[in-house]
């Protein structure tokens, strides 16, 4: 019997069912299968289910033309038109703001009287989100650039924060802005709302506040609408993220936030 | 600009592709690739020009893909009993053969993350490498999850019943 000079693995044969193998890889696997006959059925059988996919989903014909909406050039042109009139949806936005706090102000009666300052933020926070994350080119107030941005938000919510650091789980820091807060929620101050944005046009928003008058540690994950929202508080702060995420990702990076959050809190503390 | 788009032009086909197969539905496929077409080219200064451009898109497009999902999904919404692209009237003719409709039943049922990594490897014929940059995850991660798929698809569509030729020793 010959030996291959390399190990033949399970990954070795989808590899070679997939036909991703070189000529040498592929002899030896070979060999390897008229030998060893479950792992040739095995074998077999994936290529048949390639087969039978590949009949199912066929590529598209040459001579099929592509719709028109699907043309990149053609996108592009629409894009550069939205773009100028998205000065107009800013003002739209403003609005639907205006509105929706007069609505929430008059029927603030009618809401139930159990629930908790943590719901009125994390409601808070979805509706701040949903808002803003949909403008492509004024989702902030200030650019994450701009200097002194988090010493004013800090100044504004009265207790020290720096935007969390997400580079690593690939977001990047976009800006922030400063929201009002209802004193009658039970939340003592206005909120910072950071925003973040990955390579895939994918955004978090972190929605800030200060402490609640309880200063008790808290964690809540909520689905809401069709996003995820993750909050947590300790004696310092209050943030709840919301993003658009698997639930396993979202805590992920909840860690991430959280951990830079409360290191900064507590080194601000005697400073402050 | 031009070059840019150009080249997002030449991956359309695999694109609508892959949306269709995730998808089973033209219109829906076709919309979810007009979606990632236009973020492509919203967020263009966010692509590193390191990797192929088309994982990039396809990552786009599973990312909308899964979005959508997510909110048909809370909403609770009808989706219609799969619309088949190609529906297939006769039997197999050649024993050994699986069955189309019971390969589309069957593939319906893996878990939604086996699927999307299957029909990569095997529609795209994208190397091991470039599919798991395109799902953002782990190239072991992604064999596992082939591995999983195909076992499943084996045993739902029945063909791991057929008659094996034993060693014996």
């Amino acid at each position: 019997m010959t030996r291959e000079p390399f190990a033949i693995t399970a990954d070795t044969l989808h590899a070679f069912a997939d036909g991703q193998l070189g000529e040498a890889e592929r002899a030896a696997v070979e060999r390897y299968l008229a030998a060893h006959p479950d792992a040739a059925a095995d074998v077999a059988n994936w290529q048949r289910q390639n087969d039978a996919m590949r009949a199912l989903f066929p590529a598209p014909a040459a001579n099929e033309p592509v719709p028109t909406r699907l043309s990149p050039h053609r996108i592009a042109g629409d894009v550069r038109i939205a773009r100028r009139q998205s000065v107009m949806n800013i003002a739209a936005a403003v609005t639907l703001l205006v509105l929706g706090g007069g609505i929430g102000w008059y029927g603030r009666d009618y809401a139930t009287p159990t629930k908790a300052a943590s719901d009125y933020l994390i409601e808070a926070a979805v509706t701040a989100h949903s808002l803003y994350v949909k403008e492509k080119t004024r989702a902030v107030e200030v650019a994450a650039d701009a200097p002194n941005l988090m010493t004013w938000l800090s100044n504004r919510i009265t207790t020290p924060i720096d935007a969390p650091n997400l580079t690593s789980e690939g977001y990047t820091f976009l800006g922030g802005r400063l929201l009002p807060s209802d004193p009658e929620d039970g939340i003592p101050s206005p909120a910072a709302q950071l925003m973040y944005e990955n390579g895939e046009a994918q955004r978090v928003t972190l929605y800030i506040t200060a402490a609640l008058p309880d200063k008790k540690e808290a964690w809540q994950f909520e689905t809401v609408g069709d996003v995820e929202a993750y909050y947590w508080a300790n004696n310092t702060v209050t943030c709840t993220i919301v993003a658009d995420l698997p639930e396993q990702d979202l805590r992920m990076l909840g860690r991430k936030v959280f951990e830079q959050l409360t290191w900064r809190a507590e080194s601000g503390m005697e400073r402050w | 600009m031009q070059q840019f788009l150009d080249e997002i032009e030449e991956s359309v086909p695999a694109l609508r592709r892959y949306a269709r197969a995730l998808t089973r539905n033209a219109d829906r496929a076709d919309d979810l690739v007009q979606d990632c077409i236009e973020r492509a080219i919203r967020k263009q200064s966010l692509w590193k020009p390191t990797g192929p451009l088309k994982g990039w898109l396809f990552r786009i497009l599973l990312n909308l893909y899964r979005n959508e999902l997510r909110t048909s999904r809370r909403r609770g919404d009808h989706v219609p009993v799969e619309t088949l692209l190609v529906e297939p009237s006769v039997a197999p003719a050649q024993p050994g053969r699986i069955a189309l409709a019971e390969m589309a039943r069957a593939i319906d049922t893996l878990a939604a993350e086996q699927r999307e990594a299957l029909l990569l490897v095997v529609l795209e014929g994208m190397s091991y490498a470039e599919a798991a940059a395109a799902i953002d995850i782990p190239i072991g991660t992604l064999m596992s999850r082939l591995g999983r798929a195909r076992a499943a698809l084996r045993t739902l569509t029945g063909s791991g019943d057929e008659p094996r030729l034993r060693t014996v020793k």
